[in-house]
């Protein structure tokens, strides 16, 4: 599989780029995090910041490429699609790409392997039950023997919410033929843990348990919950990506998820929650990608809810830029790392990729010394303005 | 790589500046007085049965929440339930019934990193067993009403797992009404529930708590650790809600012979004195408002004036802190450096005045050096920490 590397928009074409700046910091991840300490049992969120086209979304785009070839269940969204302000609609979003049933198979097949046989040899339609009956070994032996494994991967599971355990035994055990689930209790079983509207939590209590609806107040542990699923179904872990989280500050959204003060402040809150309780998740990584006005807006941006910018506030700074940072920023970073030579093959690969519209030109040495000064001075990001440079923008507008 | 998970989760926890129980277990050590008080007293809250609180107060970022977290440890090390919850606005303590749900959605069973109790509850009471007839007993021979009797009784005997659920719902803190419990009891029993006393919530909610630290007991725990952080919230209270926080912190701090080993520890911020008992003038509030029974309201006050310090640590414990994250740091990231221990408490002292600050620079710098193997300089900018005076002055 190719490796995409970085990208930038050039009009409506994005162009693949190669050595920039965050490709580091996306290297640094996959090593330490997404090999190391996730897979082990670890928990950890990240916030990456910057100005205009600093590359957020496609710094995020790339960890999550590579968080799926290291063998993560991923899950990439905007802000600008799913509610933040209540942590249900953030878990049901996960929990849809997470493709529930899916995760059910793959228990379901650990399953049989434990028990020495392997799924591949079921026919198709078969339940791991008919299979045993078809090899005259459906006795009451083997079907304890599985209740027993259900048992132990879910309600013993210290790590589950109790009712999301129940919930994943029953699909689980469905799935082998044992015991097999009415289609009413099945879909009763999806509605509840979808959060789907109109659905009575009371019509699961004949199946012998009694779940509280999905809320603000429990879905930080459901997705606790849901993050063991992907461990004990064979994934690495959980990765999540959350991009353009300013939407939270930007005055102009008048779309369908327009924040108003208070979902503004749920919101904050809500991070806040998860950022106090990320020590109690295992085996996942969050990553927010939001644009500097979420920082630098005093009124309406993170400053504004001091809980929660106490926490992600880091007093401290070094010289040299820390990859280890919870929050990174694209464009102390893109100064720190960038020398006029990686400009110089930033500015190579755009013309080579450019197939229509401005004739690029590629930047030289001096160009590239004058935009490292310009974006310390303006505070611009550093592809934009090798963009700009490369398709004649810049070089118009100084000459203006 | 070989990495040592348990010093790398420590590293990273630090560096995040968020509290950790992982964290608590090492770092709260650099307190040991303070933690060998509030380990002896809940040692003797296991042992004797009797309840006790206490309070310990401290400066933003010096390190309540991880000493709070190093007793969930040891609670649970030690057998014990733990309920842990920080105060805030959506958490008022003036309302003990608000409270009540809010510490079942928080409690945690010994061993168990989710939380919830209520599987406990199906497994244990059953009809018959010696744990429900020692519960019956203890609702209609220690409880205030007997509502939890008439609700316990229906919860074990009946078969419908509606009403099962309903009534486990309310020992959770979403209380049903006294109407529905004694309609259950008349379609189990075909009998009518008399209630001695007619329950009213906010002023029976106490009734929950025996309960809870009773049933804890019978199911074979040692006790009950409940953990309130952020106490200082209180202060964000008007002055007559304020006041009746604070007689319900003397209901844990003063525990009545009806709490059963329970212990009670509240983490506030060490300017609430200034800042709410002597800022908003607490005494004069209660000579206006309470004058008939100031005792209850004042013994509090006196018991926050005089809780325990978390103090900045000394030279020698701070030192001592250092040693310990170069050591994590190398087991962390399985790497080797010389560090000449004196210039890196000299830098990490050079700025900020806070323990988290202290420490993240320690961090920093470490970071820094296996990452580049250099030295950088680092900066230590003042923390923005005026939240709590800012909200207090907003009222």
């Amino acid at each position: 599989m190719d490796r995409i590397k970085d990208i930038i928009m050039v009009g409506n074409d994005i162009i693949p780029m190669q050595n920039n700046s965050s490709d580091r910091i996306v290297d640094f991840w996959n090593a330490r995090y997404l090999h190391e300490f996730i897979p082990a049992g670890g928990s950890k969120i990240k916030f990456v910041t910057g100005l205009e086209e600093s590359g957020k979304t496609s710094m995020l785009r790339q960890a999550t490429a590579e968080a799926k070839e290291a063998g993560f269940l991923t899950v990439f969204f905007s802000a600008r699609d799913i509610w933040l302000y209540d942590f249900k609609f953030v878990f049901f979003e996960i929990l849809r790409q997470a493709r529930l049933e899916h995760l059910i198979i793959r228990c379901s097949d650990a399953i049989i392997r434990q028990m020495g046989f392997d799924s591949a040899n079921i026919p198709t339609g078969k339940t791991f039950i008919d299979f045993l009956a078809s090899e005259n070994r459906n006795d009451a032996l083997e079907r304890l023997e599985i209740r027993n494994l259900l048992r132990k991967r879910f309600k013993e599971n210290p790590v589950m919410d109790n009712s999301f355990a129940i919930a994943c035994s029953l699909l689980c055990g469905d799935c082998l033929g044992q015991p097999k689930l009415e289609p009413e209790s099945k879909e009763h079983i999806f509605a509840w843990l979808t959060g789907q509207k109109g659905f009575r939590v009371t019509s699961l209590r004949p199946l012998g348990f009694s779940p509280v609806r999905i809320s603000k107040f429990n879905a930080r542990r459901m997705l606790m919950s849901l993050c063991e699923l992907a461990r004990i179904s064979g994934y690495a872990g959980l990765f999540i990506a959350i991009d353009d989280v300013d939407v939270l500050v930007d005055k102009a959204n008048y779309g369908l998820l327009h924040y108003t003060k208070m979902r503004r402040e749920d919101t904050y809150e809500s991070i806040r929650e998860l950022v106090d309780d990320i020590d109690n998740f295992n085996n996942i990584m969050f990553v927010f990608g939001f644009d500097r006005s979420l920082i630098d807006d005093e009124k309406m941006g993170l400053k504004s809810y001091q809980a929660l910018w106490m926490r992600i506030q880091n007093e401290v700074v070094s010289e040299r830029f820390n990859k280890f940072a919870d929050v990174i920023d694209l464009n102390r970073l893109a100064s720190s790392m960038y020398t006029p030579e990686m400009l110089i093959e930033l500015s190579q690969q755009l013309c080579s990729n450019v197939k229509e519209g401005k004739i690029p030109v590629p930047i030289n040495a001096d160009m590239a010394e004058q935009i490292l000064t310009l974006s310390r001075l303006n505070g611009k990001s550093i592809p934009l303005l090798v963009r700009q440079a490369t398709l004649g923008s810049l070089m118009e507008k100084q000459e203006q | 790589m070989d990495f040592d998970f348990e010093a790398r989760t420590i590293i990273e926890a630090l560096r995040s500046g968020i509290p950790s129980r992982a964290v608590g277990k090492y770092f709260a050590q650099a307190r040991p007085r303070v933690l060998a008080d509030i380990e002896h007293d809940i040692t003797m809250v296991g042992k004797t049965g009797q309840s006790s609180g206490k309070i310990i107060s401290g400066k933003y970022g010096e390190g309540k929440t991880h000493l709070l977290n190093t007793i969930f440890n040891y609670a649970h090390d030690n057998n014990m339930v733990v309920s842990m919850i920080s105060l805030s606005k959506e958490t008022p303590f003036n309302k003990l019934y608000d409270i009540y749900r809010k510490l079942m959605a928080n409690t945690y069973l010994p061993g168990k990193k989710q939380p919830g109790f209520i599987h406990v509850f199906q497994e244990k009471l059953t009809l018959n067993s010696n744990i429900s007839s020692n519960m019956l007993l203890y609702c209609l021979e220690r409880l205030d009403t007997d509502r939890l009797f008439f609700l316990l009784k229906d919860y074990i005997h009946t078969n419908d797992m509606d009403e099962k659920a309903l009534l486990q719902s309310d020992l959770e803190g979403d209380f049903i009404p006294n109407t529905m419990v004694k309609s259950i009891y008349f379609r189990v029993f075909n009998q009518r529930a008399k209630f001695k006393v007619n329950f009213v919530k906010s002023r029976h909610y106490q009734d929950y708590y025996y309960l809870m630290s009773n049933l804890f007991k019978n199911l074979g725990y040692d006790g009950w650790v409940i953990l309130f952080d952020e106490t200082e919230l209180l202060g964000r209270l008007g002055n007559k809600t304020r006041m009746d926080a604070y007689r319900n912190m003397g209901r844990f701090l003063f525990p009545a012979d009806s709490l059963e080993s329970v212990y009670t520890l509240f983490a506030i911020s060490s300017s609430y004195v200034e800042d709410v008992i002597e800022g908003k003038k607490d005494n004069a509030v209660i000579d206006k408002y309470f004058s008939e029974t100031p005792e209850v309201y004042l013994k509090v006050i006196e018991k926050i004036k005089e809780a325990d310090q978390l103090s900045p640590l000394t030279e020698d414990e701070m030192r001592s802190i250092l040693s310990k994250i170069v050591l994590f740091h190398f087991k962390s990231y399985d790497w080797h450096t010389e560090v000449d221990m004196n210039d890196f408490y000299d830098k990490v002292s050079a700025g900020g005045y806070l323990l988290r600050s202290k420490i993240r620079a320690a961090i920093e710098y470490l970071d820094i050096l296996y990452q580049y193997r250099m030295k950088s300089h680092i900066t230590i900018n003042k923390i923005d920490s005026t939240i709590f005076e800012k909200e207090f002055s907003d009222e």
